[in-house]
């Protein structure tokens, strides 16, 4: 049984390396990069028990929301598999379910933790009026999937309430997206009709996003419009396409994550216990 | 009271709101519809996603908004009770449009023009610190005053790195085995070559690599517990040429300074040239030092030397009396994919002046204290070159290293003279070079490692000293008036060290194997001589000479067995070496061969308690023999008072040491500290001495046992802060070692403790200033056994302040003081102050820069200090206060 794990572990990130020499395709320049924290919380906490750094990379067509942080720790585990070869591993050992190992402190692991951070990225085409969303299922990556996602023209509010925020004079607008009621700022000043995760529509760059329950917050807390304008990449099509229904199904399916540790040539790969219990910003 | 105004979506409203539309138009407050198309003048092209909205005119509210679509065409719709409303165009690559338009439904078209709007960016400021597995990333910018200018400046700040004055870049108080920039090691050692030279403005992140192991063979294999640094440029400074210089002049006597700096990151070529020049106490040569060590397997055993006075315990900068010149040349160029050539080459002039007197006290046993006084003067000379090239491969199987080396100093030459009772001059010059060669070759093959290395080195050494009266009449009976005396020495040296090593891995153990031979063979001659006055030589007697040759031959292998898991290492090492020296001094006639096994075991383990906390130990045994050094059997006159001659037996030493250690690091805390104790216990088999016959000492050797020991105890910790205090750094330290020594006749053993503490602390107060401050004191007694005399304890007490001032953009004003006491001092040097002043102006891409150093011109540094059983009192000449104007500016 460990043998299969091992040898089907193998085969799928053979074809995850190989899969990335002709993943990237350049669609547009990014003009202006936003830095937003996104910070959840649970109900029954005061403090958000997660907050990440999420970019968005805004081109003159579409643009890109992602977790750089988690997109980079999930590739060091690819790249950890793909420069391991037989010369230099002398022996795997996978410790799975029960008997899984912490090892997160020991030098030579890398890991990535399902919990932490985003795996999605979320790309908006303004012009067709599509966003797509690319992920992958484990956090190596062995199944990435697409879906488009039909939100069609969002159905903001105005509200008759300004503040300031980084700066910029800014004006709340409310939305009731997919079971949740959220409240966004966004700034004319920064006339692009973006912004964090799948929200946009609004005639300016919207800076703070947040559910009523203030389990999700984005807020921005960066701006850089880049001197010389560079490449925005989206992913091509080695991305199996599904809808938004198959794809909720398959985020179940997630453990909460994996641990490789490289030690003297002794691989050694340990699930990271728990049940992972996502709490999802679509409830419906 | 809120008021929500609705937005009418099309998609579902467009029925109802057609019908809404048609009723309320002939109302007062009517719903407004405005629609249109925005298209580009410059290419009359409709513009899609353009961003249009309405505001009321009075409360500027927003009151809705549209966006083109494709077509470039927009719809409104709005309820107000307002006369006029405010409309606006606006888009990330158009010129923003806005007019005032009546309240009344109707078509509006746009014409917008291409402008790319700037807007007031926001700068995401990353953690100073960063951790990504094994490596910390400092942020330049966060760690940068404005009154650093190169990288070693902003080195000093960030926790954990330590940089010595000297430059040599510690982490966690162990040196760096690594220093690179983008990933390539140019400077093979001399990294102040970069750290005094790169500006920080052109570094975007310094990386600690923890626990890092250069050669990639034998990653994951070997462990190390040294850190490396790598610079990580920015983009700007990437795949350009950057140059800069410095141009100085000031006075008293007529100053000068001046730079050139060049430097070049390319993919696969890296190149930096720097020189240096000044006659201001900036010594050039520190930018040369190699801090890997360097080659030094080729060192002559015996060396001559004329009596210079040691330099005082201030700055360099304050005492150096220099003319010097330093050009070096760094090369870094990729072959194919693997191999990497780099060459260095090194260049300096320099002529030293030196100027000191010094009152040297021992207590002779009975109650007679000797005292040697002298007025010290001293002129040396360097002309010192070095030049290496080095072809290298680091791949994951293969580590190939071969590098060539020349170095010497073909023209060094030293003139001192010291008044005494008598004026006594002496004339040195020592011109050698050094020739060598290191190759190693490390493969893997699966599970074992196979090693080589060999070296292979030639050097000679021309040594020769005159001094002028004789001092020594005794040992001369040449007829006529001397006038002084010459002692010539030569050496030339031949050493080849080859070694193979063998390593094999089983799960977490490794077992490693080196066996390897050694051979040095030297051949030494020297002839003391005396001068007459028309500059003849006299005879050479055979006890004022030698001619020597020794041949020294090590076979030895050195078991290593290590345990690696993920929290722990543990080494033991069993090196077993056997060791024959031949001597021939065809002087006396006598052949003698010595050889001696010896045992050389170490264990050594470091325990990572968790990510915060480690714990080092370590034991050794070490037995080492002495060579060429102590074995000739002729009269040497090493300096002008001191006549050596060995008794032909070799000195041998054993030690035992242990040492202990435990470190703590906090990156986000950025909190670093470090203790560490150990201990030494030494077994000599003989007793060195010195008898006095007036101010002239000739050592003396006895065939006594004797022990060494001693121990040490020191702390360091460092805290990074954010705030008006940046970086906090505290060490202490306590030392106690006991020795013997052998003082005219009688066996002295004395007892030397000293304790030590020190603080420093940086900051910055706002935008407009910042400041450092350090504080360091040393106590240190002498007790002499069995001797109802005792030493006064001496303390000594040190601080500096800095300030620096930033009133305007651009311009830095520097202030610095600087207080000494020793409490050994009377009189005037128990207490001295320095205090130093500049400005500095930066307009557009030139610098200015005006120095005005020792401004209380303190002429004299007194220091006083215990020397095994004497005292040293000793008083030193210092920079007198210059003034000194500087600009730098940007070639490229």
């Amino acid at each position: 049984m460990k043998i299969i794990s091992i040898a089907a572990v193998f085969c799928c990130f053979s074809i995850c390396a190989f899969a990335q020499k002709s993943d990237k395709e350049i669609r547009d320049v990014v003009n202006l990069r936003c830095y937003y924290v996104l910070s959840k919380r649970n109900t029954t906490a005061e403090k958000p028990y997660r907050t990440d750094t999420m970019l968005l990379d805004v081109g003159a067509k579409i643009s890109r929301f992602y977790d750089p942080a988690r997109l980079s720790r999930d590739s060091a585990i690819h790249q950890l598999f793909g420069s391991a070869n037989q010369q230099n591993i002398k022996s795997i050992n996978i410790y799975k379910g029960a008997e899984a190992k912490d090892f997160s402190k020991m030098p030579g692991t890398v890991m990535s933790n399902t919990m932490e951070g985003e795996s999605y990225q979320i790309v908006k085409d303004k012009h067709a009026g599509v966003i797509t969303v690319f992920d992958y299922v484990g956090a190596t990556g062995t199944t990435k999937l697409q879906y488009e996602d039909k939100v069609g023209k969002l159905n903001w509010e105005l509200v008759e309430v300004t503040d300031t925020i980084a700066g910029y004079p800014c004006q709340k607008a409310i939305l009731k997206f997919r079971g949740r009621n959220y409240a966004a700022w966004f700034t004319t000043e920064i006339p692009v009709s973006d912004g964090p995760w799948k929200f946009s529509g609004l005639p300016g760059l919207i800076l703070k996003v947040e559910d009523a329950d203030q389990l999700f917050s984005f807020s921005l807390i960066g701006l850089t419009q880049p001197k010389t304008p560079f490449p925005l990449f989206i992913s091509k099509s080695d991305y199996l396409k599904c809808t938004r229904a198959e794809f909720d199904k398959q985020v179940m399916k997630r453990g909460m994550g994996m641990q490789i540790n490289l030690m003297n040539g002794d691989m050694s790969i340990a699930e990271i216990s728990g049940k992972y219990e996502p709490v999802s910003m679509e409830l419906e | 009271m809120k008021f929500r105004s609705t937005l009418s979506t099309l998609s579902t409203l467009s029925a109802l709101s057609m019908v809404f539309l048609v009723c309320s138009c002939s109302l007062t407050y009517g719903q407004t519809r405005i629609s249109g198309s925005v298209k580009n003048s410059a290419d009359n092209k409709l513009a899609a996603g353009i961003n249009v909205t309405v505001n009321t005119k009075d409360t500027g509210l927003l009151l809705t908004y549209a966006l083109t679509d494709d077509k470039g065409a927009y719809q409104l719709s709005f309820k107000t009770s307002s006369d006029s409303v405010v409309i606006t165009v606006s888009g990330m690559s158009v010129k923003k449009q806005t007019i005032t338009h009546p309240n009344k439904s109707s078509l509006l078209n746009f014409n917008v023009a291409y402008e790319s709007i700037v807007l007031k960016e926001l700068k995401v400021k990353p953690p100073k610190i960063r951790r990504l597995d094994d490596t910390l990333n400092y942020d330049v910018g966060q760690f940068t005053g404005k009154n650093d200018r190169t990288i070693g400046e902003v080195l000093k700040k960030m926790p954990g790195i330590k940089v010595a004055e000297d430059g040599a870049i510690s982490y966690h108080d162990k040196p760096i085995s690594k220093f690179y920039i983008e990933g390539q090691d140019m400077l093979e050692g001399r990294y102040n070559i970069a750290t005094n030279n790169v500006e920080a403005q052109d570094v975007e992140t310094v990386q600690v690599l923890e626990n890092h192991q250069p050669v990639k063979a034998l990653k994951n294999k070997e462990f190390s517990d040294q850190g490396a640094i790598n610079l990580k440029l920015k983009e700007g400074a990437k795949n350009v040429l950057v140059a800069n210089t410095q141009l100085g002049a000031g006075l008293a006597p007529v100053l000068w300074n001046n730079e050139l700096f060049g430097m070049y990151f390319g993919k696969g070529k890296q190149f930096m040239a720097t020189y240096k020049g000044n006659n201001t106490g900036d010594d050039s040569a520190t930018d040369l030092q190699n801090f890997y060590g360097g080659d030094n397997s080729l060192g002559f055993p015996v060396s001559l030397g004329i009596q210079s006075p040691s330099g005082p315990g201030v700055g360099r900068k304050r005492y150096l009396l220099n003319r010097d010149n330093a050009v070096s040349l760094n090369n870094l160029r990729t072959i194919g994919k693997d191999y990497k050539l780099t060459a260095n080459i090194s260049y300096l002039n320099d002529r030293q002046i030196k100027d000191s007197y010094s009152r040297l006290e021992n207590y002779l046993p009975g109650d007679s204290t000797l005292v040697i006084e002298e007025r010290m003067k001293a002129i040396e000379g360097f002309h010192y070159m070095d030049a290496t090239v080095k072809l290298n491969a680091n791949k994951e199987y293969l580590y190939f290293d071969n590098s060539v080396r020349f170095s010497g100093d073909l023209h060094r030459n030293e003139y001192g003279s010291v008044e005494n009772a008598q004026f006594i001059e002496q004339d040195r010059s020592a011109p050698y070079f050094k020739v060598s060669n290191n190759l190693s070759v490390i493969r893997n093959y699966k599970k074992s490692t196979i090693r080589i290395n060999s070296y292979n080195g030639y050097g000679r050494l021309d040594d020769g000293l005159e001094v002028r009266p004789v001092l020594y009449p005794a040992l001369f009976s040449d007829p006529g008036t001397l006038s002084g005396t010459r002692q010539s020495l030569r050496q030339n040296l031949f050493v080849s060290n080859t070694n193979i090593g063998f390593g094999m891995q089983h799960g977490r153990f490794r077992q490693n194997y080196v066996a390897g031979a050694n051979a040095s063979l030297l051949r030494l001659n020297s002839e003391l001589q005396s001068l007459t006055q028309d500059g003849t030589t006299g005879n050479t007697a055979d006890s004022l000479s030698n001619n020597l040759n020794w041949d020294r031959y090590d076979i030895y292998l050195t078991p290593e067995y290590s345990y690696a898991d993920k929290k722990s290492n543990l080494t033991l090492k069993l090196p077993l070496s056997n060791i024959s020296q031949y001597s021939n001094d065809q002087v006396a006639g006598n052949h003698k061969h010595q050889a001696r096994i010896f045992f050389t075991p170490s264990l050594s383990a470091r325990y990572k308690l968790n990510l915060l906390w480690e714990l080092y130990g370590q034991a050794g045994y070490a037995q080492s023999i002495d060579g060429a050094e102590n074995g000739y059997t002729g009269y040497i006159m090493q300096s002008y008072r001191y006549l050596v001659q060995n008794i032909g037996q070799l000195p041998e030493r054993s030690t035992q040491s242990y040492n202990m250690s435990i470190k703590y690091g906090h990156p986000i805390k950025m909190l670093f500290a470090s203790w560490s104790g150990s201990y030494y216990r030494s077994k000599m088999n003989l007793l060195y001495g010195n008898e006095f016959q007036g101010f002239l000492a000739v050592r003396r050797t006895l065939d006594i046992p004797n022990t060494a020991n001693g121990y040490n105890f020191s702390f360091s910790a460092d805290k990074g802060l954010e705030g008006i205090f940046q970086k906090i750094s505290l060490n202490a330290g306590y030392n106690n070692s006991e020795n013997t020594q052998l003082n005219q006749t009688e066996i002295v053993a004395f007892l030397n403790e000293s304790y030590s503490a020190g603080a420093s602390i940086n900051g910055k107060l706002g935008e407009w200033a910042d400041f450092d401050y350090g504080l360091r004191y040393g106590r240190s007694e002498n007790i002499i056994k069995n001797d109802a005399r005792s030493f006064i304890p001496i303390s000594s007490a040190a601080q500096s302040a800095g300030f620096n001032l930033f009133p305007v953009n651009g311009l830095v004003i520097n202030l610095k003081y600087e207080y000494s006491f020793n409490s050994a001092v009377t009189g005037d040097g128990r207490r001295m102050n320095f205090a130093d002043a500049g400005v500095r102006y930066n307009l557009k891409k030139l610098e200015f820069k005006l120095e005005y150093n020792n401004i209380f011109n303190t002429r004299r540094y007194i220091a006083a200090a215990y020397n095994g059983i004497g005292s040293y009192y000793s008083s030193y000449d210092l920079r007198p206060t210059q003034v000194l104007m500087k600009v730098r500016f940007k070639i490229k």
